[in-house]
């Protein structure tokens, strides 16, 4: 391939004619600011809160901001099942009003509230606590110390008691 | 290898060289935009010849120009320096008028700078419009204008490397570091693009 400067003289002096294409008066007196205006703004610009970031964050990236409002509509619904369906309400939770009554709470004279509740997994909420260590009792002999494994060993400590029997003779 | 045409002294000729630019970038990097400002001054004809050959447009050739040194301020920090600041600000200029060029593809709106008047005082030029030109009754102007369309009917790397090589007088070797090419295809790219234009400008030329 030859390139020689020859073979292009005629377009290469024909080419120069682009250098002589020139902006207008002044404009490279101007140009530097149109670049240092932004470059200064951004700089002076204030450094946004976590928070201002955060809501940033949230425009650029839409599915972000839906995934987290799902979740906060989620929990606030899930909140609302659990005290719909299971929870007394909070106004309900005084002595006065009976829902929730502790030991405290009960005079000498009090007969203890028992409830019984066919719960499966443990006490129902709004059981009172009576109830609850009522039902929850362990089971008879399980701490006592003539328990069904021990009583043979532990018939050496009941004492002999002889019963003396009147004689009417 | 051509060498680098030697025409009268002129801003938007890169001729190669590179000033100690070093501290300048060292200072800007550190966030000095006083010293960005004396970059800008130091490059901002080159860059923006460029930009204005590639495009034909003055009007998109002040805004690449801009977003480029906007550009690279922001990418300072990355700047190692394995490339003269020169290069890889011409890089950046590049490649972002590449992008422009392939969004606009063909839909070429030239908007045009005046000559400078010493144009018509310059030996080459006034040859080209003398009695030995095939095209008697042609003016400078319109020269201008037939030469800018010839330019555009150009692939974009062609243009690149007539824009590099024969307007701006950059070496074949810079103009490999800055598209990011070997030597061998810049110069096979030059010696096809100048065909191609002669070719388009046959007319004009004698």
């Amino acid at each position: 391939m030859d390139t020689t400067p020859n073979d292009f003289e005629a377009l290469r002096r024909l080419l120069k004619l682009k250098r002589y294409e020139t902006p207008p008066p002044g404009y490279f007196d101007r140009f530097p600011e149109s670049v240092l205006r932004p470059l200064r703004q951004e700089a002076s610009a204030p450094v946004p809160t976590w928070w201002q970031q955060l809501l940033g964050a949230l425009e650029l990236r839409p599915v972000f901001a839906s995934s987290i409002a799902v979740g906060a509509v989620g929990l606030y619904l899930i909140g609302l099942n659990l005290g719909a369906g299971g929870a007394m309400p909070m106004g309900s939770l005084s002595p006065a009003s009976g829902g929730l009554t502790t030991a405290a709470s009960l005079s000498p004279l009090d007969p203890l509230p028992v409830e019984h509740h066919a719960s499966v997994g443990g006490p129902r909420l709004g059981m009172s606590l009576a109830a609850t260590a009522a039902t929850s009792a362990p089971p008879p002999g399980l701490f006592s110390p003539g328990g069904p494994e021990v009583a043979g060993q532990r018939m050496g400590l009941i004492e002999n008691v002889s019963f003396r029997t009147p004689d009417f003779r | 290898m051509d060498a680098p045409p030697q025409g009268k002294p002129n801003p938007t000729v890169g001729e190669g060289s590179k000033p100690d630019d070093l501290p300048l970038v060292r200072r800007a990097q550190a966030g000095d935009l006083e010293a960005y400002d004396a970059l800008i001054r130091l490059y901002q004809e080159r860059i923006y010849a460029a930009v204005y050959h590639m495009t034909s447009n003055h009007e998109d050739a002040n805004d690449l120009a801009q977003e480029s040194f906007i550009k690279a301020y922001k990418a300072l920090p990355s700047f190692k320096g394995d490339s003269s600041f020169f290069t890889w600000l011409y890089r950046i200029a590049i490649n972002k008028t590449i992008n422009f060029l392939k969004v606009r593809k063909n839909r070429t709106h030239m908007s045009l700078n005046d000559l400078d008047f010493n144009a018509e005082h310059d030996p080459d030029i006034v040859a080209l419009v003398s009695d030995r030109t095939p095209r008697r009754d042609v003016n400078l102007g319109e020269l201008q204008e037939k030469l800018n369309g010839a330019m555009q009917k150009l692939s974009d790397p062609h243009r690149m490397v007539v824009t590099l090589h024969d307007v701006q007088g950059l070496a074949h070797e810079e103009i490999a570091q800055i598209m990011d090419c070997n030597i061998g295809t810049v110069r096979s790219r030059l010696f096809y693009a100048r065909q191609q234009l002669q070719g388009f400008l046959a007319d004009y030329l004698k």
